[in-house]
C-alpha cells in the first residue's frame, strides 16, 4: 500500500471480509461435538488413506478441533500440522451423514491458526510470500508468463481468458490450445499481461489478507479489460473467483465459465467441429475443485462424448464421489511425496477402467497424475481437456 | 462422581500432557486401582515407545500427545487417552507386543475403526493401543470351501465388494458397514439389519488365529463347517471385546448373496400400527432378510437430510422391510404378502421396490439415522446403556412402550428404532452432561430401563454394540449367575488382566466409578 487512503481502504475492506467471515472456531461447538466418530469419512480421506494414523483423519482433525475449542488443549504448531494436512477435497463434508461438515471448520481453523501465528506450514508460508512477492508461486518473472502465446488478443473484450500460474508457466501447450480453439470457433476474447496468481493457495491457507490483498488487485486489472466474463483454464483459479471472491472483495460480479463450459457451448453451437481419429477409450477425473467444489461434473463429459471415436468410461469413484489426486490446499507443498502416492492411487483406479487416456480439467491435478504416471510406469496418456478436443477439431 | 483413586490416575496422565500439549484440564475417562492393576504408568512412556520401535519400527508407533488425542474417541462418549499406539503388520509384531506388554503389565486395547458404541475400543489406564490398520490383507477368497480368510483390519464394505464379484457375501451389515473392520466386528459380535436372516457374525467365523498375552500364538476352528469337537473356543472369542486374546487371521463362512430383492417401506399414521404391522408380518411365517422401524422422531430427522420431493409424510412409524431369495415369484409373493398385512393395517403411504439402485438408496437412508440424530443430540451425550437392546420377538412392542413411557416420566425426547423382527431395539435419548440434575436423572432412568429390559422381559443389554465400558455397569443384572465364570475365563486366557481389562465388567470396578461410567460422564 503506497497511501494512506489506500491504507485506510485496506483496513476497512479488512474489517468488511471479517464481519463476512466472521465464523468463529468457538461458533462450531455444537457441530463439534455432533461428530460420531462413525469414520465415515476416514474411509475416503485421501489423506489418511496415505498417512494412516488417526489425527489426519476429518473426525480425528474435529477430536482435536473439539479439545482446543474446549480449551482441553492448547492450539500448538503439532496440531497446526494435522489441520493444515488436508488437500481442500471436501470429500468428508460428503461423507458427513451426521452433517458436522468437517470441510467447512477446517477451513476456518485455518483461518484462525495462521492467525495466531500457528499456520500455515513452513513450505506453503514460503510459497504464499513468493506468490506475494512475484505473483505467481514459481518465482518466475510476469514478463514471462505468456512466453507461449503466439498471437495478437484485443486489449479488451466481453470475455477475458484467465490462465492461471500452473498453465501459465507450467503447461504453456494448454494455453496455446485454448487459445487456438477459441479462434476456430470465432469467439472473441481478451487476455491481459498482468494476470497473476488468482489467491487460491494463501486463501486456503488461512492467508486472508494477502488473499484479499490479490483479490483487489485482480478486481482492478480485470475491470481494465472490459471484459463482463472471466473464461479460467484452472479449475482451482474458478473455484476462487466462483467462492471465495465474493467474500474478499465487493462487486465481484463478473459472469464466471470454467473452460470447459464454454467448450461444450460452442461445440453445441456448431462453432467447433469435431472430426473422428483412431478410436480411444477415455476415463475423466473430477478436480475436487472444479466438481465438489463449483458443481461442474456435466460439461467436461459432454465435450468428451462429443468427440467422435471417444468412448468415456467411468472410474469407481466419479462425479460428486470422486477421489483427490493429492495435489489441492497446499498438500503438494507441504507433503509432496505423500501428494503423488495419492494421485499414484487415482492412476491406478483410472488403468482400471481399461482406459487408454486420463482427461483432466485442472493443471495441478495434471501435474500431480502427471508425476504418478511416471512413477507407475504407466501406460496410461494424459490429456488436458482443451488438448484432446484439438487433437480433434476440424 | 469419580473416586479419589481414578482422580490420582487423572492427575498420573495430566501432568504427562501438561508438559507435553499445554493441556490444561483434559476429560479422560481413568478407571480405577484393581487388584492387579494400578492403572499408572509402571514404565516410563519413552521406555515404551523404543520398546515397540525396536518391534514394528519408528514409523508404526507413536507417543506423540497430538496422535494419543486423536485416539482417545470412539463413538461412545467415553475419552481414554493411550500411552502409545502401535500399527503391527503381522502376528508376529503382535506376538512381540504382547508379549512385551504382559511382561511389563501393561494393559492393552486392539482397535479397528474406532466405531463402536461403548468404548471398548479406547485404551483406558494408560494402556497401548493397537490399530490395525496395517493388517487389512484379504488373503484368500474360496469358493470350493466357502470361506474368506482375512486379517482383522479389512474394511467389512471392502470385504463385501470384492465377495460379491463372485456372487457371495458376509451378510451381518451393521450400520457401519462402510468402515467399519472385520476384527472389530469379530470382537463384538456385531450384527444389524440382516441379522434376522443371517445371524449375527458369530454365525459366519469358522476360525480364528489368535495371540494370548505372553506371545502364544494359536488357531480355533478351522475351515470346516460344523465340528463337535472339544469346547467351541471360537466362539467364545468372537465377541469377547479384545478382552481374550487378539486376532491376527480370521476365516469366515461365505454366503450366495440373493439373487432377489423387494424392499416395502409402509408409512403408519401411529407407531402402534407398525409394530401391529411388524408383529403380522413376522406371523405370516414369513423372514425377512430385513425389518427395521423408526419412531416419529426419526422420521422428521430423516426427512430433514431429503429433498422435499423425497419426504415422507409425517407419520408415527415407518417400517423398511426386505424380503429376499433366488426365487423371484417367491420374492414378489412375500413381497406382496407384506404389502396386503400393511394395507390392512392402513398405510398412509407405502413404497415398494426391487430395482438394486432404489433400494440401495432406501437403505443408505436407514443407515444414514444414527448419524443424522446427531443433529437432535447437538452438544449434548447419549446416553449408551439403553442404546442397544433386545428382548424377545413377541415382547418387543411392549418394551418399547415401556421403555418410552419411563423415558417420558423423566421428561426426556427418546427416539426408538431398531432390528425390530429379531428383537433388538435402538433408543436414543441424550442429556446436558454438565447439569448434575440431568445426570442424575440419567442413572436412574438407565438403571430403570436396564431393570425393564432384563428383569421384566428377559433381555439383553447389548444386542449387536456390545458391553464395553458403557453397559458394564449392568452386567451383573445380566448375568448374576456366569460373571463370576466369565471373570474365571478370562483369567485362564490373561493371568495378568493386561487385555482390554475394562470392557464387560471383567474387572471389578467400585459401584460409584460404574455409576460415573454407564449413566453418562
Amino acid at each position: 500500500m503506497s497511501t494512506d487512503e489506500e491504507k485506510r481502504k485496506a483496513m476497512e475492506d479488512w474489517e468488511k471480509l471479517k464481519a463476512a467471515e466472521k465464523k468463529t472456531l468457538n461458533d462450531f461447538r455444537t457441530q463439534l461435538a455432533m461428530c460420531n466418530i462413525c469414520a465415515f469419512c476416514r474411509i475416503r480421506c485421501p489423506v489418511y488413506q496415505q498417512v494412516k494414523w488417526e489425527s489426519v483423519t476429518p473426525r480425528g482433525k474435529m477430536q482435536l478441533l473439539r479439545n482446543v475449542v474446549k480449551g482441553w488443549i492448547k492450539p500448538t504448531p503439532q496440531v497446526a500440522e494435522r489441520i493444515f494436512s488436508c488437500t481442500t477435497c471436501q470429500i468428508c463434508n460428503q461423507q458427513c451423514d451426521a452433517e458436522v461438515r468437517p470441510f467447512d471448520i477446517l477451513k476456518v481453523a485455518r483461518r484462525e491458526f495462521t492467525e495466531q501465528g500457528l499456520g500455515p506450514l513452513p513450505e506453503e508460508k514460503k510459497m504464499d510470500r513468493r506468490i506475494k512477492e512475484y505473483k505467481n508461486p514459481y518465482k518466475e518473472p510476469q514478463e514471462k508468463r505468456f512466453n507461449w502465446l503466439e498471437v495478437k488478443v484485443p486489449k479488451t473484450a466481453d470475455t477475458l481468458l484467465y490462465f492461471g500460474c500452473v498453465t501459465a508457466y507450467r503447461f504453456g501447450e494448454t494455453g496455446r490450445a485454448i487459445v487456438e480453439l477459441l479462434r476456430k470457433a470465432g469467439y472473441q476474447f481478451t487476455i491481459t499481461p498482468d494476470e497473476g496468481c488468482c489467491g487460491m493457495h494463501p486463501y486456503w491457507d488461512g492467508e486472508i489478507k494477502l488473499s484479499a490483498e490479490i483479490a483487489r488487485e485482480n478486481l482492478e486489472i480485470f475491470r481494465k479489460t472490459g471484459a463482463k466474463q472471466i473464461v479460467t483454464a484452472c479449475a482451482g483459479c474458478y473455484s476462487t473467483f466462483k467462492n471465495a471472491y465474493p467474500m474478499l472483495v465487493e462487486n465481484f460480479d463478473f459472469k464466471l465459465m470454467h473452460f470447459s463450459e464454454l467448450l461444450q457451448e460452442l461445440i453445441k453451437k456448431g462453432k467447433l467441429k469435431l472430426k473422428k481419429k483412431s478410436p480411444m477409450k477415455v476415463t475423466y477425473h473430477d478436480p475436487c475443485h472444479l466438481g465438489r467444489h463449483a458443481g461442474i461434473y456435466d460439461a467436461p463429459r459432454e465435450v468428451i462424448k462429443s468427440i467422435p471415436g471417444l468412448e468415456l468410461v467411468e472410474m469407481e469413484h466419479s462425479r460428486e464421489d470422486s477421489q483427490c489426486c493429492g495435489g489441492g490446499g497446499g498438500y503438494f507443498t507441504a507433503f509432496p511425496e505423500n501428494s503423488v502416492e495419492i494421485a499414484e492411487k487415482r492412476i491406478r483406479e483410472a488403468e482400471e477402467t481399461g482406459a487408454d487416456a486420463i482427461i483432466t480439467t485442472c493443471p495441478l491435478c495434471r501435474t500431480n497424475l502427471d508425476l504418478a504416471i511416471k512413477r507407475l510406469d504407466s501406460k496410461l496418456k494424459l490429456y488436458d481437456l482443451s488438448e484432446l478436443v484439438l487433437e480433434h477439431v476440424v | 462422581m469419580v473416586n479419589s483413586i481414578s482422580k490420582n490416575v487423572a492427575r498420573v496422565q495430566n501432568v504427562r500432557f501438561n508438559a507435553l500439549l499445554g493441556v490444561k484440564d483434559i476429560i479422560i475417562v481413568n478407571l480405577c486401582k484393581t487388584d492387579n492393576f494400578l492403572g499408572e504408568l509402571l514404565m516410563d512412556q519413552k521406555e515404551i515407545y523404543e520398546a515397540l520401535a525396536a518391534i514394528v519400527g519408528e514409523d508404526d508407533v507413536t507417543i506423540d500427545p497430538v496422535e494419543l488425542v486423536a485416539y482417545a474417541s470412539d463413538a461412545s462418549f467415553l475419552r481414554a487417552i493411550p500411552v502409545a499406539v502401535v500399527r503391527p503388520e503381522s502376528k508376529e509384531e503382535v506376538a512381540e507386543i504382547l508379549k512385551f506388554a504382559d511382561e511389563n503389565r501393561i494393559p492393552v486395547t486392539p482397535r479397528g475403526a474406532g466405531t463402536s458404541y461403548a468404548g471398548q475400543s479406547l485404551a483406558y489406564n494408560n494402556a497401548i493401543l493397537i490399530d490395525f490398520v496395517k493388517m487389512d490383507k484379504i488373503l484368500e477368497i474360496n469358493l470350493k470351501d466357502r470361506v474368506a480368510v482375512v486379517q482383522p483390519g479389512v474394511i467389512y464394505g471392502e470385504l463385501n465388494k470384492e465377495l460379491r464379484k463372485y456372487g457371495y457375501c458376509f451378510p451381518p451389515d451393521p450400520g457401519s458397514a462402510i468402515a467399519c473392520t472385520v476384527g472389530g466386528m469379530v470382537g463384538n459380535n456385531a450384527s444389524g439389519i440382516r441379522a434376522v436372516k443371517y445371524g449375527a457374525t458369530v454365525d459366519h467365523v469358522l476360525g480364528l488365529e489368535v495371540v494370548l498375552p505372553g506371545g502364544k500364538i494359536i488357531r480355533t476352528g478351522g475351515r470346516v463347517w460344523k465340528s463337535s469337537s472339544g469346547y467351541n473356543l471360537t466362539k467364545l472369542l468372537v465377541g469377547s471385546e479384545g478382552s481374550l486374546g487378539i486376532f491376527t487371521e480370521i476365516i469366515l463362512k461365505i454366503t450366495p448373496a440373493p439373487k432377489y430383492t423387494a424392499m416395502i417401506v409402509p408409512v403408519f399414521e401411529k407407531y402402534e400400527q407398525g409394530l401391529d404391522a411388524a408383529t403380522e408380518i413376522i406371523n405370516t411365517g414369513i423372514l425377512p432378510s430385513a425389518m427395521e422401524i423408526l419412531d416419529d422422531v426419526c422420521i422428521m430427522v430423516l426427512n430433514s437430510a431429503l429433498k422435499e420431493q423425497d419426504r415422507l409424510p409425517p407419520a408415527g412409524a415407518v417400517l423398511f422391510i426386505e424380503v429376499d431369495g433366488s426365487n423371484q415369484e417367491v420374492v414378489k409373493e412375500e413381497a406382496e404378502t407384506v404389502r396386503k398385512v400393511c394395507e390392512k393395517i392402513g398405510v398412509k403411504q407405502i413404497i415398494y421396490a426391487t430395482d438394486p439402485k432404489r433400494t440401495e438408496e432406501l437403505w443408505k437412508l436407514r443407515h444414514s439415522l444414527a448419524n443424522l440424530l446427531a443433529k437432535l443430540r447437538g452438544e449434548n451425550i447419549a446416553i449408551n446403556s439403553i442404546q442397544d437392546f433386545a428382548v424377545p420377538i413377541s415382547h418387543v412392542p411392549e418394551a418399547i412402550k415401556e421403555v418410552k413411557a419411563l423415558a417420558a416420566k423423566y421428561g426426556r425426547l427418546m427416539v426408538a428404532f431398531g432390528h425390530i423382527a429379531d428383537g433388538n431395539v435402538h433408543l436414543g435419548s441424550a442429556i446436558n452432561v454438565e447439569d448434575p440434575a440431568q445426570r442424575e436423572m440419567a442413572v436412574k432412568f438407565a438403571s430403570e430401563a436396564a431393570d425393564i429390559i432384563i428383569k421384566k422381559h428377559g433381555g439383553t443389554l447389548s444386542a449387536e454394540h456390545g458391553t464395553g465400558v458403557s453397559k458394564a455397569a449392568f452386567i451383573e443384572l445380566e448375568h448374576r449367575d456366569t460373571l463370576t465364570l466369565m471373570r474365571g475365563i478370562k483369567k485362564v486366557f490373561d493371568p495378568h488382566n493386561i487385555l482390554n481389562p475394562m470392557v464387560m465388567g471383567l474387572t471389578e470396578i467400585p459401584k460409584d466409578e460404574f455409576v460415573y461410567m454407564a449413566g453418562v460422564k
